[in-house]
């Protein structure tokens, strides 16, 4: 309990911190700390389903593509605190619905399944984008970054406090033992099938509404660019870095993602992306449990 | 309607691309079979087949039919540094298979995001291609270039070659013994190492063959390898993991399934066909569709 | 009425029939062995009491309700626990951790947060494992292991206790040690026990009766004396005339 307060506390001073700093430092910099927002609120999420039940999403992209569509097609009609929940449910709902076929499958072949749904699910939109004669949809009116950066801020607590808790809950005990033995942890009484499909649901949820939050920063919407397996890449690229333990993991992997990627996309995009893919090759190779792990003295 | 389904200008093209499907899933199975490592940065390879042949090409004007064999050990080279690397202490300590396809899973993806990217800083991402054999040969309704005919030639050679490499000589034996049992080839004295060694080097090297052969027809760009990962996945799963018979022939199913839906449908259709194939595949059968294998 | 009722028990793999109209009764407080060759069909019916596995056909009645059919986690929830032929411990956690799990979810009733502990401290304690909780359950010795599986299905409350080879691979003095750890917790926690073991001796005392399984079909029945006085098992269990044990 005490380390939940703890928790509280940081996550508040965090917040209070990138915004009140990136107000103070300028336009740029509110950019970097939404970003920053942006992925920890992916990562954190992601970590609540793949990190403790051992299911690694390769496809995360999914729900944020998802979110980002909803808000796309229905801006002109409804207004902005409506369709951020919106999108956010419809990725749950989404998930809930190939959950149990997907979730037959284990180990790596969840992997590459996971990615091959993200990539059938932009190409099945493409072809439905194409029949009602829409290219890319264009938004005008969006809120301001400051507007977003309050919201993602939001989300980003939210979904780090989410995943503490769930991970200290006794549903996350049972995702645990999920992840170290399917058979096992079913014999004993842990209902697998449900709270595979709950803690997957759960985990598409904020990353849905990250999406729809994030349509609304360009002012045009394009299919292709939110169902981007670089962002699945990303999140499961900062979770290994930052290790996937606990809530601290995906904050230390993107604040590395922001700093690699400041210092090195404005001379290159194709260079930050050699060198995030090196440093998960690096980490997988030599520090498989992040930098959480190291913190902790290379234990579990 | 049906004429024009049956014409042998379809037929020839599934023909070339079924050749094609088959050799990358023929580099796969036996990366996969002998190693367990699942490499996701399998169509990457043969993007770099494709761009050795055509820099080949552009500065040197001779054919890249005649740089294979150079192009095959560089292909093989790339394989053992990676194995090297990043790949033969951890298949040393003898980890549970899960254990490894999924730390080989994320170490290729990290190696297919450098191969694209580097790739990418060298040349540009702008597409490349080059004329080589587009002459046309007619027969009556069918219209063949002089480069589909070179690749349908090279690949099926190729294959036929493995397949004998694979049934009549030592090397070829050993491979098959360690993707049937890993702990009975070794305890035969099978030296797992080396067989690891070569499997890799062959699985690479006829990928980057494939790439060289493909690079004839198509455009070539850094990107361009993604979808044949992802065909060469729905190859082995369709065929069997580790199933070398099973992948040559699901490679040649995928070819016709994919041409008729491109010609029915529509060239999205196409995308959808595969990853469609591909998430029902994995679903449905993760062991294979065309026969169950024994796993180590 | 018996509190484990299985009646007309088949199960087919493809053309292979694992087992073949399988009839035994599991009377409440007794220890009931079952024996067999290896590949006679034991561990395939734990799997399927235990919901692991699915039946072709026949009833499974666990204290008059069937049970063949539901789902692992209800069929624990009913009161039955299983041991695996091969410990499956839950090796990134603690010994303690592994048993508290068993006690979080193991229940129909979730105990109350206070008494997760002491509970898990009494089972720890009763299986001589309270001095190794902390210890990582991937670094024990195999009989630890055994003795944590153990404690691991005890964490989940049940009637009917079901071990699969629990003394394979033990010494004989650790086979003394587990067979008094055994029968005393069955005295203390009121449990039924139905045991599958290959060694014999072990089987002998423990058990007030014996079933004997040969290629899926039920041979004999009868209390541990009869058994072993039964040539026709004696042959079919060991195949030859010096009784030698079957080495797993």
């Amino acid at each position: 309990m005490r380390d939940t307060f703890t928790l509280i506390t940081v996550i508040l001073a965090g917040v209070g911190l990138l915004y009140f700093g990136s107000i103070g430092a300028g336009p740029y910099w509110q950019i970097v700390a939404l970003n920053l927002a942006m992925w920890i609120a992916l990562t954190q999420s992601w970590s609540l389903f793949s990190g403790l039940t051992g299911y690694i999403s390769l496809g995360h992209a999914v729900a944020y593509g998802l979110g980002a569509y909803m808000m796309a097609t229905l801006f002109s009609e409804w207004p902005i605190w409506v369709l951020v929940p919106m999108g956010g449910l419809v990725a749950g709902v989404f998930a809930l619905i190939v959950a149990l076929p997907v979730l037959r499958v284990r180990g790596p072949y969840f992997v590459i399944l996971s990615f091959g749904l993200s990539e059938l699910v932009k190409y099945v939109l493409l072809v439905v984008e194409t029949a009602l004669g829409q290219s890319s949809r264009l938004l005008f009116g969006a809120p301001g970054t400051q507007t977003l950066l309050v919201w993602m801020l939001a989300l980003a607590a939210v979904a780090t406090l989410l995943r503490h808790v769930i991970g200290l809950s006794r549903f996350g005990q049972g995702l645990v033992a999920i992840r170290e033995d399917e058979t096992a942890a079913e014999t004993i009484g842990i209902p697998i099938t449900r709270y595979k499909v709950l803690a997957f649901a759960l985990s598409t949820v904020i990353p849905g509404m990250v999406g729809a939050v994030m349509a609304l920063r360009s002012t045009y919407f394009e299919v292709l660019q939110v169902f981007s397996p670089t962002i699945s890449f990303t999140i499961v690229t900062i979770a290994i870095i930052g290790g996937a333990g606990d809530a601290r993991g995906p904050v230390l992997g993107a604040v590395f993602l922001i700093a690699l990627s400041e210092t090195l996309r404005g001379v290159s995009p194709q260079l930050y992306l050699v060198f995030l893919g090196l440093s998960l090759i690096f980490f997988v190779r030599f520090v498989p449990n992040g930098l959480t792990g190291l913190l902790r003295g290379g234990g579990r | 309607m049906i004429e024009s389904l049956l014409s042998a200008q379809l037929l020839f093209a599934a023909a070339v691309l079924g050749a094609l499907y088959a050799l990358i899933g023929l580099g796969l199975n036996l990366v996969y079979g002998t190693m367990r490592l699942l490499n996701i940065a399998h169509g990457d390879i043969l993007m770099v087949g494709a761009f050795a042949a055509f820099w080949w090409f552009t500065l040197t004007s001779l054919s890249p039919l005649i740089a294979l064999p150079l192009i095959a050990v560089f292909g093989a080279a790339i394989g053992l540094a990676l194995y090297f690397a990043l790949f033969r202490h951890q298949l040393a300590q003898e980890l549970d298979a899960s254990v490894i396809e999924g730390r080989s899973l994320l170490l290729f993806f990290g190696v297919s995001v450098v191969t694209q990217n580097v790739t990418a800083l060298l040349f540009t991402a702008t597409p490349r291609a080059y004329r080589h054999l587009d002459e046309v040969y007619r027969f009556g309704d069918l219209a063949m270039t002089g480069n589909r005919i070179a690749a349908l030639v090279c690949a099926v050679t190729l294959l036929i070659a493995m397949l004998i490499f694979l049934k009549k000589t030592l090397f070829g034996i050993e491979i098959r013994a360690l993707i049937q049992h890993r702990e009975a080839a070794r305890i035969v004295g099978v030296n797992v190492e080396k067989v690891q060694m070569v499997a890799i080097s062959i699985g690479f090297a006829v990928t980057a063959i494939a790439g060289t052969l493909l690079s004839m027809t198509e455009q070539t760009n850094p990107f361009m390898g993604f979808r044949f990962t992802i065909a060469a996945f729905v190859v082995i799963i369709i065929g069997g993991l580790g199933n070398i018979r099973g992948g040559i022939i699901a490679g040649f199913l995928l070819a016709v399934m994919e041409i008729y839906a491109v010609t029915i449908f529509s060239a999205e259709a196409r995308s959808i066909l595969i990853y469609g194939g591909f998430v029902l595949a994995i679903i449905l059968r993760p062991q294979g569709l065309l026969g169950v294998r024994k796993r180590a | 009425m018996s509190l484990l009722d299985i009646q007309n028990l088949t199960k087919t793999f493809g053309g292979i029939k694992a087992l073949d109209a399988v009839e035994l009764y599991v009377e409440e407080g007794s220890v009931h062995g079952l024996m067999g060759a290896n590949g006679a069909g034991k561990t395939t019916l734990f799997s399927i009491v235990a919901g692991n596995q699915s039946l072709t056909s026949g009833t499974i009645s666990f204290a008059g309700t069937r049970i063949d059919g539901k789902r692992p986690d209800q069929i624990c929830h009913a009161g039955i626990a299983r041991t695996f032929q091969i410990v499956r411990p839950f090796s990134g956690m603690t010994v303690r951790q592994n048993v508290e799990i068993a006690v979080l979810f193991g229940r129909k009733q979730t105990p109350v947060r206070g008494e997760i502990a002491g509970i898990t401290d009494e089972i720890l304690t009763q299986c001589g494992l309270i001095g190794l909780s902390d210890q990582s359950s991937g670094t024990l010795t195999l009989a630890t292991r055994k003795r944590l599986e153990v404690a691991r299905a005890l964490g989940t409350d049940p009637k009917l206790l079901m071990l699969d080879e629990v003394m394979a691979g033990l010494t004989p003095t650790e086979v003394d040690d587990m067979i008094t750890a055994l029968l005393t917790l069955k005295d203390r926690m009121g449990l039924t026990i139905l045991i599958i073991e290959h060694v014999m001796s072990a089987l002998n005392r423990m058990s007030d009766c014996i079933t004997v399984l040969h290629h899926g079909q039920l041979i004999a029945h009868g209390t541990a004396e009869t058994i072993s006085a039964n040539p026709a098992i004696a042959e079919a269990y060991f195949g030859t005339d010096d009784g030698d044990e079957e080495t797993d």
